[in-house]
């Protein structure tokens, strides 16, 4: 058995047991005793010879020995025997005499090989004793490491191993991992926590600061209730390992032994963790700038388009004030117009864009009631579709879901814009939506001439520009699509864009009618 | 006589295309391009309505409407970049009237400004409230809590009458969801937003709104509710 359990009884009891030991060995002694006694007895009336007597004392003391394991009782053991020996079964009888000159020899011999054998005995016990104990060691020391290696994070690395040892040691345990700006990153307490106060705080800290043991059992804060181990790694203290003391007494030395393999077992698995965490950010940060950059030349080339109508309109007509009809100056006036608006369409994506951008983006979630969010969008954009009927098939029912309104309304317009830019005047472009199971569907859908199969798996990809013709001299830059999927999908749907029969095209997205609290801010860009 | 209207915008284009399309619809103008200049010239020249730019540079919008209702009760007409739901709630919440946000289009201003001037005026003459108002096919006899539509009369459940009577009584105005809210349930719980999501939409089945475009309803999305004008 792994002898690490924190007792506080331990030593008490070793106090107190030091008599009860004596007067259990002594019985034992006397029950040995008394039946070599008696079985030599019932031997010597069989007739048998006296050295078997000898025998069977010798393996009484053998038996002895092994069971207290004591070199001292064993020797006591042997004085017994061979004094018995000389008083129950040497003539004279029941006497410590011997008649026969031979008898001291044997005595002697008798309690040599008694002791010797016996302590021979011991020996062998405490050796087995021994290679258990370090086997048990090796084991669990085993057990843990693997654990270890199988953690996916250093919260999961403070728990593990904070579960662990309080396995092993049966007390409380404190793992606490540092970051370099020496801030608590991971804290994990298992049992009784007695790490929390200012006073433990404070030794806790101190062991961090100064990369030796602190608390009890040291000369440091020796008064604290836990002894803290730094956690030492080539970079310096990265973590604290602290465990609670019950009694006075302090960690024995394979405790301590133990404490530290594990220390740096977890240092060694915390360092991996980080330079793996460390990388996989430098990674992101890559793929994030060089997006950045691809998106950056896109858009500001988009941006480039409708500019250069604004620009143009207004320097021609600044230059040839005079020379054009009203008529013509009203037109411009309106390319002005639209092009600004067409501007700010494409700034109002780039702008929620760059927000998810951001890595994390904070949705501003409310309970929406989903027909205003219909009626917002197709308000928005029906001064932008006099040529195209846009009808919306809305539920008796009232559905209410919890979502970022201003985010929804933003998907429902640029699809429903994409669906103006892209059919032709006089198309008819529906927006439906409904209830399924637990899920809001809006549809939008359009009779228009669909998109071809090439196209169709690319569609919501970022800076994928569509080989079909706008009808509209709107040209998207894949923005809007990708933007729309990123949306719906930081509310935990889905989006779904497909031909519709017999032509046209349709997307529909489906939002949880609950959402899930962990969505609230989550992780969107790791495409 | 012409109303006086105060125009607080740092931007000098903005204050300029403003105060030449307000002019020709028949106003006067002010204009102020701070917020200290603003509060200045609202409590010296008494405008009929402010229009006011949160992001003005030297105070914080909402504080220039707090600092403004101390002394007065001007309507005031919030203008804010898309995406700052939060402050165009604040502001209205604070007591700004309306709001339009940026990029907006003159003949929306105009249009609203119409409606606040008319809805002051009539604050000032008659006494509590009007007891009959219509809009459009909609009638509603607030003394009688009684409702018409198209001549037939509508059955409300009182919370709905609240809602639409609340409305009645700050035409002209949005009316955030916290206001609402407030007045109507009391306090406010966030299961109290879905009832009142619910409550509108029952409203506007029984007003027989075309769901894709309100006729008597109109939704701020992120923000609240305000009531068509005519």
């Amino acid at each position: 058995m792994l002898k690490l359990k924190v007792d506080s009884s331990e030593n008490a009891q070793g106090k107190r047991s030091k008599a009860a030991v004596f007067f259990l060995n002594f019985i034992k002694l006397a029950a040995v005793m008394a039946l070599c006694t008696g079985i030599s007895a019932l031997l010597r009336y069989l007739g048998a010879l006296e050295t078997n007597i000898v025998m069977i004392y010798l393996l009484g003391i053998l038996l002895y020995s092994y069971m207290t394991g004591s070199y001292l009782y064993s020797l006591i053991a042997s004085l017994f025997g061979v004094l018995f020996y000389n008083f129950f079964f040497t003539e004279p009888y029941y006497t410590f005499q011997a008649y026969s000159p031979d008898y001291p020899m044997t005595f002697l011999i008798m309690f040599l090989v008694g002791s010797f054998t016996s302590t021979l005995t011991i020996r062998i016990r405490r050796e087995t004793l021994l290679a258990e104990e370090r086997e048990a060691r090796i084991k669990a020391l085993y057990q843990i490491g693997r654990r270890l290696l199988g953690v996916k994070s250093s919260a999961n690395l403070a728990e593990v191993s904070a579960d662990e040892l309080a396995a092993q040691f049966s007390a409380s345990v404190l793992t606490q991992f540092y970051n370099a700006e020496g801030q608590i990153r991971d804290r994990c307490v298992k049992g009784d926590d007695v790490f929390s106060d200012d006073k433990a705080s404070v030794v806790c800290y101190e062991a961090y600061q100064s990369g030796s043991p602190c608390g009890h059992g040291t000369k440091l804060f020796s008064e604290a209730k836990a002894y803290y181990l730094p956690v030492v790694s080539q970079s310096g203290v990265i973590g604290v390992i602290g465990v609670a003391m019950k009694g006075q007494g302090a960690l024995s030395g394979v405790q301590m032994e133990f404490l530290d393999t594990i220390s740096t077992q977890i240092a060694v698995v915390l360092e991996r963790e980080t330079l793996y965490r460390k990388q996989e950010e430098t990674q992101i940060q890559i793929q994030r700038e060089r997006l950045r950059a691809d998106m950056l030349r896109t858009i500001s080339h988009d941006l480039r388009t409708p500019l250069t109508g604004i620009m143009g309109s207004a320097s021609t007509m600044m230059d040839n004030y005079d020379s054009v009809s009203d008529d013509i100056k009203k037109s411009f006036l309106k390319n002005i117009y639209d092009d600004a608006g067409w501007l700010n369409e494409l700034v109002e994506n780039v702008l929620n864009m760059t927000r998810f951008d951001e890595g994390r983006v904070k949705l501003n979630i409310g309970q929406e009631a989903a027909e205003e969010i219909v009626a917002e969008a197709i308000g928005h954009v029906k001064k932008r579709a006099e040529g195209h009927t846009i009808l919306s098939d809305i539920p008796a029912e009232i559905i209410v879901f919890e979502a970022d309104g201003v985010l929804i309304t933003q998907v429902l317009v640029n699809l429903l814009d994409n669906a103006i830019n892209y059919t032709p005047e006089g198309s008819e472009i529906k927006v439906s939506l409904k209830r399924e199971e637990e899920k809001v569907v809006f549809e939008v859908s359009d009779n228009g001439p669909g998109i071809s199969k090439e196209d169709l798996p690319h569609m919501f990809e970022r800076l994928y520009s569509r080989r079909g013709k706008p009808y509209g001299k709107r040209r998207g830059f894949g923005l809007g699509l990708s933007l729309c999927k990123s949306i719906v999908e930081a509310h935990g749907g889905t989006i779904l864009i497909k031909n519709a029969v017999p032509h046209g095209t349709s997307v529909e997205f489906r939002i949880p009618v609950k959402e899930k609290k962990e969505n609230a801010a989550s992780d969107i860009d790791r495409r | 006589m012409q109303p006086l209207i105060l125009i607080a915008d740092d931007e000098k284009t903005i204050r300029s295309f403003l105060k030449v399309s307000l002019e020709t619809q028949g106003y006067k103008c002010i204009e102020a391009d701070c917020g200290a200049a603003a509060l200045m010239l609202a409590a010296s020249h008494n405008p009929d309505i402010l229009i006011l730019d949160l992001g003005l540079p030297d105070m914080d919008g909402v504080d220039v409407i707090k600092k403004l209702r101390e002394i007065s009760r001007i309507p005031i007409v919030i203008v804010s970049a898309r995406g700052n739901d939060r402050e165009k709630v604040e502001a209205l919440d604070a007591g700004a009237d309306d709001y339009l946000t940026k990029p907006f289009s003159v003949a929306e201003l105009c249009a609203r400004i119409r409606v606040i001037l008319r809805h002051r005026g009539a604050d000032d003459t008659e006494s509590p409230e009007k007891q009959i108002v219509s809009i459009g096919g909609l009638t509603v006899d607030v003394e009688k809590r009684r409702v018409w539509l198209d001549g037939e009369e509508i059955h409300l459940t009182p919370n709905e009458y609240k809602v639409l009577a609340l409305l009645i009584r700050h035409q002209g105005k949005v009316l955030t969801h916290r206001f609402i809210i407030e007045n109507v349930w009391g306090m406010i719980t966030s299961d109290d937003t879905q009832s009142l999501r619910v409550c509108m939409g029952n409203l506007r089945r029984k007003l027989k709104e075309d769901p894709a475009q309100p006729r008597y309803i109109i939704t701020e999305i992120g923000v609240g509710y305000r009531l068509a004008d005519e």
